[in-house]
């Protein structure tokens, strides 16, 4: 058995994401929105304090993208 | 979620930090040129749980004067490009090298933009949808082709999952004979 169950891991993510869908689906845009807007937001908020340059930034977009 | 139309749709969403970024940016954007946002962000826009350093876009190709036009608006709305200066950007955009606005002194959120060259990238800025919200509207590439060029031509775990969240949230919704042409395309 190894030690990370990637098709595992896999199931159980895409389990989540069509929950969440489903609550998007049946509940009012407001309603899950609100519950949206406060992982995104933190994450810009987060991401602003960057310790990266954007320099250094932009050659890791660049080095992806080559990928 | 209510569709006007088969192309417009009104989200009654809450205003999100990267929303505020990506309207504001649309709305220069649309007076210059026709766009169209693709890829991560339509996801999110529609509720998919995650979110996103930057915003993709394609636009119609421009010539000089008409990009630094552009460039030059949004200069003065506080935006800076991050990929080079008006002379590099358009050239990078030529050589279709993706270019970056991030507001001043930023680089994350960021808009990606890349001319549309490719027939579908081209045609995909007049079949778009508009998505009209309490904060201004915005236009999206239509979903069938997003799920598709996901699906198909990305194919990442995260790529998937966006996928999986707008074929669940437009359940009985979707074009499927559309979706299937896309998936079609896609695969030659």
């Amino acid at each position: 058995m190894s030690y990370f169950d990637k098709g595992k891991n896999q199931k159980a993510r895409f389990d989540f994401v069509i929950q969440w869908a489903n609550f998007v689906r049946s509940h009012p845009d407001e309603e899950w929105s609100r519950q949206q807007k406060v992982l995104i937001d933190s994450q810009v908020r987060g991401a602003k304090k960057s310790l990266l340059s954007r320099k250094e930034y932009l050659a890791i977009k660049d080095q992806v993208q080559k990928l | 979620m209510k569709f006007l139309n088969k192309n417009t749709i009104q989200l009654d969403r809450v205003k999100t930090e990267l929303d505020v970024f990506a309207f504001k940016f649309c709305k220069i954007l649309e007076k210059h040129v026709k766009y169209v946002v693709i890829s991560g962000y339509v996801a999110i826009l529609f509720g998919r749980a995650r979110g996103s350093e930057d915003v993709d876009i394609f636009v119609e190709e421009l010539n000089q004067t008409q990009f630094y036009a552009l460039f030059k608006e949004l200069k003065k709305a506080g935006f800076e490009c991050i990929s080079g200066g008006m002379k590099t950007a358009f050239e990078n955009l030529n050589e279709n090298i993706a270019i970056r606005f991030a507001e001043k002194d930023q680089f994350i959120p960021n808009m990606e933009i890349k001319f549309a060259r490719k027939l579908l990238d081209k045609s995909s800025l007049t079949n778009h949808l508009k998505v009209i919200t309490p904060f201004g509207y915005i236009y999206t590439s239509n979903i069938e082709q997003q799920i598709a060029f996901k699906r198909v031509c990305l194919g990442s775990d995260k790529d998937l999952e966006d996928a999986l969240h707008l074929e669940n949230v437009f359940k009985g919704k979707l074009d499927k004979v559309k979706l299937n042409r896309f998936m079609r395309v896609f695969r030659q």
